[in-house]
């Protein structure tokens, strides 16, 4: 790559760099002689103490710009501009001059922090001219340092001032770009789990149309194969669960689920789950009781109705034969509060907020020891949320756990 | 043809079941047949309303989505294209999100079922259309 081309596939900061490092290497080629055979020339120790600090300072600028680090690179050549020129220049005033103009500089691109190291650089390297005897700025000292200082600050507050409004804008395109990209994740995965859902249910159609076929006419079954169209059919309606629950608690996260809320008696919900459960309750050996006045919610029926399934159902899951469940309503202050307790297993203290997020059934040892989907308490809690509810679990383990959870009383809910 | 409306002199009910799945059709006609219905199949949303147009149907089980023209669409070209007695209309879809929004609603179906099908109800609900068929008709 030759330099031309080179030169043209620059960026500008890269250009600038280059130029900057050009005019100090013909400054310092000018200089040289000056310092070192030069009327007025300092002590020898002076004068290679000089030499040093400049080719040190070329060799790093030349580092940087193969490197194209630009912003300290900008600094140093800022520094070598200024000394050079301070150098070379035989009126102080007009040394000064570039000095300020090269700090005005700094703090316009600049950040503060670098501005004062530049203002640092500087005054090492007019401390380094004025040892070397390469400009007689010391003559003028009691003025160069108090303006110095004040100009470095004054540059310094502006940079600083222009850094932070930037920044502001600059967060605020950022935190606009983030919510955009987790709007379209969220959409993304809405619509993947649309797409899922209605992709599973299809075949699900079959399997769970075609076994209950079979089931009807169990006469012409073998035992065995009898035995088998259960299986399907519990297996598919397992399946057919984590794919309503999925799709539910999507709904719900994104704040889409439908809640149609209406006055109804809290019994009636309760009596309805309970006797859909009574068979498989029966089938575990777990009593199912309910007690509790007749108490009016303002709330989703079916929603509400929802909530209790999976919490009695969780509830006779999760307890041994012999066991019992209890559903027991009572009215706290503008909620009524539907609690249900079990005899089972309990959940260890530390896992108690865990069981809400999703998939995070209850470890016992390595196997779950019953099945679901993971997802019913994470939708149950969610559901109960958006009727403007709590759910709240207590539990020990080995004792039982207890859900509880409360809607706004029917006549009490704003408006 | 042994269903009960057949007892009352009445030709068998007629099921047109649009639906672009033959499993999905083959599994609805083995029910509805058991019912007593004469039952037909529509491959796709074109051809559906194609037979919906020249037969007399009671009874349309009409899913979303469909090649051609979705469910939604055959059932608003028919009516504007129909003036004899429309079918009672059961949308069957297994797209969720769409069975539970408010433009089913609006499109005036008479009812919405989710796949997997529920297949007790189904044959309630046939009971139900071929039983006002027949005291229609009386």
């Amino acid at each position: 790559m030759n330099l031309r081309s080179r030169w043209a596939a620059s960026p500008l900061t890269v250009r600038v760099q280059l130029l900057l490092y050009a005019f100090n290497l013909a400054l310092g080629a000018l200089w040289l002689p000056v310092i070192l055979i030069g009327p007025g020339a300092s002590p020898a120790g002076h004068r290679l103490l000089g030499i040093l600090v400049l080719f040190g300072m070329y060799v790093a600028l030349g580092v940087g710009v193969a490197r194209q680090r630009f912003p300290v690179l900008l600094d140093l050549a800022l520094v070598m501009c200024a000394y050079g020129v301070a150098c070379s220049v035989p009126d102080p005033p007009d040394a000064l001059g570039v000095l300020y103009f090269a700090l005005w500089l700094r703090g316009l691109i600049g950040s503060w922090r670098r501005t004062l190291i530049a203002g640092a650089a500087f005054g090492a390297a007019f401390a380094a001219s004025v040892v070397t005897g390469g400009a007689p700025l010391h003559r003028d000292a009691g003025v160069f340092i108090p303006q110095g200082i004040g100009l470095l600050a004054a540059s310094a507050i502006t940079a600083f001032l222009r850094e932070n409004l930037l920044i502001g804008e600059r967060s605020l395109a950022a935190e606009h770009a983030l919510a955009e990209r987790l709007q379209r994740e969220s959409d993304f995965k809405s619509e993947l789990l649309a797409v899922m859902s209605h992709e599973l249910r299809t075949p699900l159609n079959s399997i769970l149309g075609f076994a209950e076929i079979l089931e009807r006419d169990q006469e012409q079954l073998s035992p065995k194969q009898q035995r088998y169209v259960g299986h399907i059919l519990t297996g598919g309606n397992n399946l057919l669960a984590i794919v309503n629950d999925a799709l539910d608690l999507t709904e719900a996260e994104a704040g889409r689920i439908q809640i149609r809320p209406t006055d109804f008696l809290i019994d009636d919900p309760i009596r309805d789950a309970v006797t859909r459960l009574l068979p498989s309750a029966a089938e575990r050996g777990v009593t199912v009781a309910c007690h509790g006045e007749p108490m009016r919610v303002h709330a989703d029926p079916l929603r509400t109705e929802q909530v209790i399934l999976n919490l009695v159902s969780n509830a006779i899951k999760f307890t041994k034969a012999g066991g019992s469940v209890l559903i027991s309503q009572d009215r706290v202050a503008q909620s009524v509060r539907v609690t249900v307790s079990d005899t089972g297993v309990g959940i260890p203290t530390d896992q108690l907020e865990r069981i809400f997020e999703p998939f995070s059934q209850v470890d016992m040892g390595r196997s779950r020891t019953a099945q679901g989907t993971g997802l019913g308490l994470a939708l149950t809690r969610r559901l109960v949320e958006s009727m403007n509810g709590t759910l709240s679990v207590s539990s020990r383990v080995g004792e039982g756990s207890s859900f509880a959870f409360s809607l706004p009383a029917a006549g009490e809910q704003a408006g | 043809m042994q269903g009960p409306t057949s007892e009352a002199g009445l030709p068998p009910p007629r099921v047109l079941v649009a639906e672009d799945r033959e499993l999905n059709y083959e599994l609805v006609k083995d029910v509805l047949e058991a019912a007593g219905w004469e039952v037909s199949w529509a491959q796709d949303g074109p051809q559906a309303l194609k037979q919906l147009l020249s037969v007399s149907y009671d009874l349309l089980l009409l899913d979303l989505h469909m090649p051609g023209l979705s469910g939604d669409q055959v059932l608003a070209s028919f009516r504007e294209q129909s003036q004899g007695p429309a079918p009672h209309v059961i949308v069957v879809t297994a797209d969720v999100l769409a069975a539970i929004g408010d433009q089913l609603v609006e499109l005036g179906v008479d009812g919405v079922m989710t796949k997997p099908i529920d297949l007790a109800a189904l044959t309630k609900v046939a009971n139900a259309v071929s039983g006002s068929r027949t005291r229609d008709a009386s």
